[in-house]
């Protein structure tokens, strides 16, 4: 687990304190998590008024949801979970909001993930993936390290979800060229 | 975790400018870790973060809606009207449930002994009175200083909420009827009940609400209640067709005299 400043509540300890309405621990883990969570989001949406209300939402679900954490996993995951969700719906509402096409990395989702890392064990990883095409990249980064399935992907990036298996298929096969 | 990321990195991450392998580096290990994650936060604006979290506490603290509320829009009335008719302390949970109660002790009386019925006779009507009589007064509801400091009117806010207690506490004691022996006779509560709502609705220009609604309530059922401890045939005069039509009459006349009220009429209007 993380290494939280001591004599602190942890971000569990905070979370089960908010469920049982503790305003103090919202704001609390509102000034630990909001900051990155803008941040992040901000790096996929480049309209910040729209990535404000999304943030507002997501400590507001925070609030109303915080018994539905499972206590698995990092808190900062699950926020970011739903944070990145409620941008996806809040892009959906809003369409024309520009995304912000984005680098990739290795992550969380399942068969993603091992798509990419059965075909790339070895080798320059990193500059493999910098020298996708960004198009490439922001697939492989919203997919693998946002944790998104490909409908969730697309939406975010406003494709069609078969491109981006399509593209996804691309990628995996430029990274185990260049790694061969 | 002993690595972190640099200032400087933290800096080119949160401008934008650090892109690629690096940028998702940093992401993924600002995950992981609490010191990153507050560097990160140190470069967002506090105005910013600020103004995201007073929209929080706004949206926190919004009451929400009631109950009550959600059905009275449901019935096609405005959010404002229906905040303002469910504060009636009547559509509380608490007063209707013992309205149930009254009725549930008249059905009980009705179903145990010989004369019982009577007993439901008298108390059904005067069920929707006092549900009338705690919708609106000083002593009795919270909201009272605001409503008579705010502009709009007495009159319209008595009738919307009367209108809503009467709907309420009517289906309770019509439901009450069903568990009454004895058939259609049971009904006979209605007519008096129309009569002695509008005879408060038009005693309460003169009267509070709730003084209104228990004089009249008493004035009606307690000689009725005396006569019946007495055993007299309370049940015969109750359902006499003369008592009937005395009760559509008495009920006519009041809504008459309510709708030459000038107050009601623009009240009224104002429904429109």
């Amino acid at each position: 687990m993380s290494s939280v400043p001591s004599t602190e509540p942890n971000d569990a300890a905070l979370l089960r304190l908010v469920a049982d309405g503790d305003r103090r621990a919202l704001e609390q883990l509102y000034s630990r998590h909001a900051g990155w969570l803008l941040i992040r989001l901000g790096r996929r949406c480049a309209d910040p008024g729209l990535v404000d209300e999304v943030v507002q939402d997501t400590f507001v679900a925070v609030w109303r949801g915080a018994g539905k954490y499972t206590g698995q996993g990092e808190v900062a995951a699950w926020i970011w979970g739903i944070g990145v969700r409620r941008l996806i719906d809040g892009l959906r509402r809003k369409p024309h909001a520009d995304v912000v096409a984005e680098p990739p990395q290795s992550g969380a989702e399942i068969s993603a993930e091992e798509r990419v890392l059965l075909g790339v064990q070895y080798g320059d990883l990193a500059g493999a993936l910098d020298r996708l095409s960004p198009e490439l990249r922001a697939v492989v980064q919203s997919t693998v390290l946002d944790g998104l399935t490909t409908a969730e992907a697309g939406r975010l990036l406003g494709i069609p979800q078969g491109t981006v298996k399509t593209r996804m298929k691309r990628a995996r096969e430029v990274l185990r060229e260049e790694l061969a | 975790m002993s690595w972190h990321v640099s200032g400087q990195l933290v800096t080119s991450y949160a401008t934008g400018e650090l892109q690629g392998a690096r940028a998702a580096s940093v992401e993924a290990h600002v995950m992981t870790c609490a010191i990153c994650r507050s560097a990160v936060n140190a470069e967002v604006a506090p105005e910013r973060m600020h103004g995201i979290w007073s929209a929080v506490e706004d949206q926190v603290d919004a009451p929400r809606r009631r109950w009550n509320e959600r059905v009275l829009t449901l019935f096609g009335m405005s959010e404002s009207d229906a905040r303002l008719v469910s504060v009636a302390p009547s559509l509380h949970a608490s007063w209707l449930l013992s309205l149930a109660a009254v009725l549930a002790f008249a059905v009980w009386a009705s179903n145990s002994r010989s004369g019982g019925t009577t007993l439901f006779l008298i108390l059904a009507p005067i069920v929707p009175v006092l549900a009338v009589g705690g919708s609106y007064g000083r002593w009795i509801d919270p909201t009272f200083e605001v409503s008579v400091a705010s502009p709009y009117p007495t009159m319209r806010l008595v009738l919307l909420r009367s209108t809503a207690v009467v709907a309420a506490s009517g289906v309770l004691a019509l439901v009450a009827s069903l568990f009454v022996p004895s058939g259609g006779d049971v009904a006979a509560w209605l007519l008096p009940c129309l009569a002695l709502l509008s005879i408060t609705l038009v005693v309460s220009r003169w009267f509070t609400l709730p003084l209104a609604a228990a004089g009249v309530a008493a004035v009606y059922a307690l000689p009725l209640l005396v006569a019946l401890a007495n055993h007299r045939d309370v049940a015969h005069l109750l359902l006499s067709a003369s008592l009937q039509w005395a009760a559509l009459v008495l009920a006519v006349g009041c809504i008459a005299l309510l709708t030459h009220d000038p107050m009601l009429r623009s009240a009224l209007r104002r429904n429109r």
